[in-house]
């Protein structure tokens, strides 16, 4: 974005995209779309239809006689202090609280962006006091500044909505600000500012377009934000006032009768519960439909992989269980009352019949209830399990299915029995019996297309290329410090598998400093945790073994295996300035691993360090211990992350590029540093570096890697004067000596690096390689010796063809 | 947000102020840096609570003498409150009240606003102490458990559970919270009483009710904070080292949690501050929250000056020692701060 600004630039935010089919993909790519549809669509209807359908009778009348009374026919959720219907009133509340919390939201959004955008374009020092105050006013608990502020414009509806305006646009003027701030610093707007426009055209043409859509989501927010708020006033005594009521006041008056009528203040608490979750989901989902990135990665058939999700076995029994643990314990609530007989009274399955009057007989006896309320919570278990266990999900859900059946044969046999209630009533326990039914069936079927799921998996899974064989690569050194043979990293992803470590067979001897070189991305960081048994998550490693010392590691059980590399092998990673714990001293960071390793404290610790410190050359080292990483410079803190590599005297130190931070000079030093301890400690030493150059300087022999393998091994003596891989040849052509013609761009080796979610079938240096031939396009050449001390896994030369056709 | 509040103080911090210590050493530096913001913060409350009794329609004297009071009671309740003087000398006297802690007299119960802060203030802070208490031992170790657990993408569902509770419960408001927890364990089950301060077990439910909204919050903060730095360099370095894992998470993962824990910390305490307000009203919890909510509806100005003086008083402070914790775990701070 440079240069003068264009109509897409300024406009890149408008036109909104509501109406585009990627915004409604996107939108509607998880359930919480479905939801904020379906649920806004009910309260739109419950705001206009409540005022016109009910009357002032239905709301305000009040009927002493039948005040405090439960759920029945006549008041489907019982009636108030003053025989007043619950349900009724809560729903002619609906308009009201959701006019007063948009017109707060609506208040603190116009006050905060105005505000926010204001300060983002005022001068410097200006902007900084504005920031400061938002700042500073954030830190105030917006509920106390409504409070206090509602004393100054008055206990009422509009002043709490003035009040709950003013009280919480500093949150909407930071992201306002902060939106602003980062449009403002842009080109375009600079360049409109050396255009000469003036401040009000910057606002409103170049910077309120560009972050419309952000502002739309947060609006959303803010409105959920609100009608807490508001409803929290209304609760207070502090908002609506006189006759008028909103949810808020509802749950006042049913807040001191909790004990005698709970429906009091649990309907219009539910009312706002559920609004407050319409209103996130309808800000989540537009949101995710406002991401252009979701446009693109959201297809069609995408869109809809969560409903065949959500028909999974562990979603159907916690579901399942779940609506009948509701129904189990709330039905009994809307029972008949033996305290008082004469009432009217229904079960919840009226409510649930859509309000149709049946006549209820029974809830079932006693032990029935019991059991169905035991089985349910038993699939809920099951469903936890099997949702968390993936690999439980059968077994739990066929044990749900006996759950289910028995529940539900039990239940059978009681109907059967009571067969004369079948045609006229619908008991609680009848309706929990289809319930189970319908879920025990849909059981059945997610079971048998399960088992069809993984069958399919497990073919796939023959199909997927078998591990390559490692050679067995006899070379006859006596025992190699570190014997790899046939290390592989996989990575299976959800978009395939790829192998960024493919079989790789190396010995490293005792005091050897090897280099394993290679552009990024040809595995070598990973093949040094791989080695080391820090291989990330969700990368698999496999191997025929992996000695040190003789040793197994990669079968050596995890607590001896902790002691064991914790003093045997060091590693020193690439950035000192990251690789070293900012809020730790330097001298519990180097002395931390000896303490637990060797059980060596206090002063023996103290002068071990001291000298280690001394080895890496880093002088004042008494006080150096004492001081943290940013107290250090990059060099130094390279060196200390070698002296604590140090400590424990291990036998092997895995350098992954100590130099790449760090500038020419001290590159140098920490090469020296290294040979130094190479030589006094006899420690064996893996150098791995894209730079060919730093490994030519200090390695006795080099690892070619590319593509996850091993390409190349040869003593750097011969480098420059045997047939190489043509890879390693490329890679020393682009190393610029002090002789390259300055005139003459820099060499480099043509072609991509290669792509491990697509290697090509042979040798994966082939598409770039000068001389393929044609055996390489389709086989990978192993890795072979071509004399004692030197590997090439190339077939011109390890198999030259014979009329070696060039292409 | 952690960034942008630490280059916004940056920022902010450049100037007259900057010569003047640019002498001294990083602590007193910093120290002084506070101290000053503190006074600023508090010189504007001071203002702020000053004019409420101007922005406030209607006549506080005819408030105080009551409706039906005669002209010369007015004006004698106007000399006694100081009103009939020039603003700037009211302000001296309001000043002066402050520092020797009067804040003037109720309007209605005619009882000393100091001592209805000092007879409610315990209660109040007995709620937002338990409170705090409750949040940073559930929101930490949850926080770092859940993020230890859904690290580079393992156990997505745990994530997506974890998310969905939280995200629900964070939007959930403190009056709603506080309904259902009373209709659960204090009508169905019965197992805790309400509308008491006379037993122990009474704070239980008003301290959940206060803590849920923050603890869901701040337990999403640790755990990003934890997928955060377990990402980092030095977390694999730690493990290099092969350090058992009570090291790795207590040593090398915590402090730099607890960083980022702690800047959002005043943030969470003033929520649940403002929380309390509400919850007194629920439980009927004589605290300062309750006498406000009273002061308004009434109208009652010293009251309500004296209270939310006293609530910015804790906001300021607490932030201060925010601050200064921060600076005391993570010495990067002193340096950044400049």
């Amino acid at each position: 974005m440079s240069g003068a600004p264009t109509y897409s630039d300024v406009h890149r935010g408008f036109p909104l995209a509501f109406w585009r089919a990627p915004f409604i993909r996107a939108f509607l790519s998880a359930p919480s779309g479905y939801l904020a549809l379906l649920l806004t669509g009910l309260l739109l209807l419950t705001a206009i239809l409540a005022p016109l359908t009910l009357t002032e009778d239905d709301v305000f009348r009040r009927n002493v006689r039948r005040r405090l009374e439960g759920p029945s026919a006549d008041f489907i959720l019982g009636t108030d202090n003053l025989g007043r219907d619950i349900l009724k009133r809560t729903l002619y509340a609906t308009p009201l609280t959701l006019q007063l919390s948009v017109s707060a939201a609506g208040m603190a959004i116009l006050i905060g962006f105005a505000s926010g955008a204001l300060t983002a374009y005022l001068p410097g020092r200006l902007r900084n006091m504005g920031v400061r105050l938002i700042e500073i006013m954030l830190a105030f608990p917006g509920i106390l500044i409504a409070i206090m502020l509602v004393a100054v414009v008055g206990t009422s509806a509009e002043g709490a909505v003035l009040a709950i305006g003013i009280a919480f646009s500093p949150s909407l003027a930071r992201v306002a600000y902060t939106l602003a701030s980062g449009v403002a610093g842009l080109d375009y707007i600079s360049s409109a500012r050396v255009l000469g426009l003036s401040g009000r055209r910057i606002v409103f043409r170049y910077i309120i377009p560009n972050i419309a859509e952000t502002l739309i989501v947060v609006s959303f927010n803010a409105t959920a934000a609100a009608l807490v708020a508001v409803s929290s006033l209304s609760f207070l005594g502090l908002g609506v006032q006189g006759t008028q009521f909103d949810w808020g006041r509802l749950i006042t008056e049913g807040v001191r009768r909790l004990y005698q009528v709970p429906l009091l203040a649990l309907t219009p608490a539910v009312a706002i519960g559920i609004t407050g979750l319409t209103l996130g989901y309808m800000g989540e989902a537009l949101a995710r439909g406002l991401n252009p990135v979701l446009w693109t990665q959201t297809g069609p058939a995408q869109s809809r992989a969560w409903l065949r999700r959500y028909f999974s076995s562990e979603y159907l029994l916690l579901t399942g269980s779940t609506l009948l643990l509701i129904v189990f314990y709330f039905l009994p609530w809307f029972s008949p009352d033996a305290a008082d007989p004469d009432r009217t009274l229904i079960t919840g399955a009226t409510i649930l019949a859509g309000g149709a009057n049946l006549t209820s007989l029974s809830i079932g006896s006693q032990e029935a209830m019991l059991l169905l309320r035991a089985s349910a919570w038993i699939a809920l278990l099951l469903g936890i399990v099997s949702y968390f266990f993936g690999r439980y999900r059968r077994i739990c859900a066929v044990l749900g299915l006996i759950c289910g059946l028995g529940a539900g044969s039990y239940f059978l046999s009681f109907l059967l029995a009571d067969v004369a209630n079948l045609g006229t009533a619908l008991t609680s326990a009848q309706l929990g019996f289809y319930l189970a039914l319908v879920a025990t069936i849909l059981l059945i079927l997610q079971v048998i297309s399960d088992t069809d799921a993984e069958t399919r998996g497990s073919q796939d899974a023959v199909l997927a290329p078998s591990q390559a064989s490692g050679v067995e690569a006899d070379l006859s050194l006596p025992q190699p410090l570190l014997q790899v043979r046939g290390l592989t990293v996989r990575f299976d992803l959800e978009s395939g598998t790829i192998v960024p470590v493919n079989d790789i067979n190396v010995d490293l001897a005792e005091g050897e400093i090897v280099g394993v070189v290679g552009e990024s991305g040809s595995g070598k960081s990973l093949t040094a945790l791989a080695i080391a048994q820090l291989v990330p998550h969700p990368g698999v490693l496999t191997a025929q073994h992996v000695r040190l010392r003789g040793e197994d590691i990669t079968a050596m059980p995890a607590g001896e295996l902790r002691y064991f590399l914790g003093s045997e092998m060091a590693m020193i990673f690439q950035d000192p300035m990251s690789s070293l714990n900012p809020a730790l001293k330097i001298g519990t960071q180097l002395t931390e691993a000896t303490r637990v390793h060797r059980r060596i404290s206090g002063k023996d610790l103290h002068k071990m360090a001291l000298e280690r410190m001394a080895d890496v050359h880093i002088s004042a080292a008494e006080t150096r211990l004492k001081q943290y990483p940013h107290e250090f410079s990059g060099g130094m803190r390279q060196r200390a992350m070698i002296a604590m590599g140090l400590m424990n005297s291990p036998s092997l130190i895995i350098a992954d590029e100590p130099t790449t931070a760090l500038d020419v000079t001290i590159q140098a030093q920490i090469i020296d540093v290294l040979r130094e301890i190479n030589q006094a400690q006899g420690t064996t030493i893996m150098l791995i570096s894209h730079d060919i150059g730093v490994i030519i300087e200090i390695c006795s022999r080099v690892l070619v890697m590319y593509a996850g393998r091993i390409v190349e091994d040869v003593k750097i003596t011969e480098l420059m004067t045997t047939d190489k891989h043509p890879y390693t040849e490329a890679l020393i052509a682009a190393v610029p000596a002090f002789d390259s013609d300055r005139d003459q761009p820099l060499a480099s080796i043509p072609g991509r690096p290669p792509d491990l979610d697509n290697l090509p079938l042979g040798c994966a240096f082939a598409p770039r390689c000068p001389y393929v031939f044609e055996r390489c396009r389709h086989e990978v050449p192993p890795l072979l010796h071509v004399d004692e001390a030197h590997r090439i896994a190339c077939f011109l030369r390890t198999d030259p063809p014979e009329d070696a056709t060039r292409e | 947000m952690t960034s942008s509040q630490l280059t916004l103080r940056k920022e902010s911090n450049t100037g007259t102020l900057a010569r003047l210590t640019s002498r001294l050493g990083p602590w007193p530096r910093f120290l002084l840096k506070r101290l000053v913001s503190l006074f600023v913060v508090l010189a504007l409350l001071l203002v702020l609570t000053f004019l409420l009794i101007y922005l406030v329609p209607g006549d506080p004297a005819v408030r105080k003498a009551g409706i039906d009071a005669s002209a010369e009671q007015i004006e004698f309740e106007r000399k006694a409150l100081g009103l009939d003087q020039p603003v700037y000398v009211q302000f001296i006297r309001y000043i002066e009240g402050v520092a020797r802690l009067d804040f003037g007299t109720s309007f209605i119960t005619k009882q000393s606003v100091t001592e209805i802060l000092q007879q409610r203030f315990p209660r109040t802070f007995q709620l937002a102490g338990t409170g705090l208490l409750i949040v940073m031992m559930v929101s930490v170790p949850l926080g770092i458990l859940i993020g230890a657990l859904t690290r580079e993408g393992r156990n997505r569902r745990l994530e997506v559970v974890f998310m969905s509770v939280t995200s629900t419960s964070s939007a959930m408001p403190e009056f709603l919270t506080a309904t259902f927890l009373a209709f659960i364990f204090a009508v169905t089950l019965n197992w805790l009483p309400v509308g008491t301060t006379q037993k122990s077990t009474a704070i239980i439910l008003p301290a959940i009710s206060v803590s849920v909204r923050p603890v869901a919050s701040l337990a999403r903060v640790v755990r990003l904070e934890t997928l955060n730095v377990l990402a980092q360099d030095y977390m694999r370095t730690a493990r290099s080292k092969r350090l058992p894992t009570y090291l790795i998470f207590m040593r090398h993962l915590l402090p730099n949690v607890l960083t980022a824990a702690l800047t959002i910390g005043g943030l969470v305490f003033a929520g649940l501050l403002g929380g309390t307000v509400i919850v007194e009203n629920v439980f009927a919890w004589p605290g300062l929250g309750q006498r406000v909510v009273d002061a308004v509806f009434n109208l009652d100005y010293p009251v309500i000056q004296g209270i939310v003086l006293y609530f910015g008083f804790i906001v300021v402070l607490i932030n201060t020692a925010v601050d200064i914790l921060l600076a005391l775990v993570d010495p990067r701070t002193l340096v950044l701060s400049e």
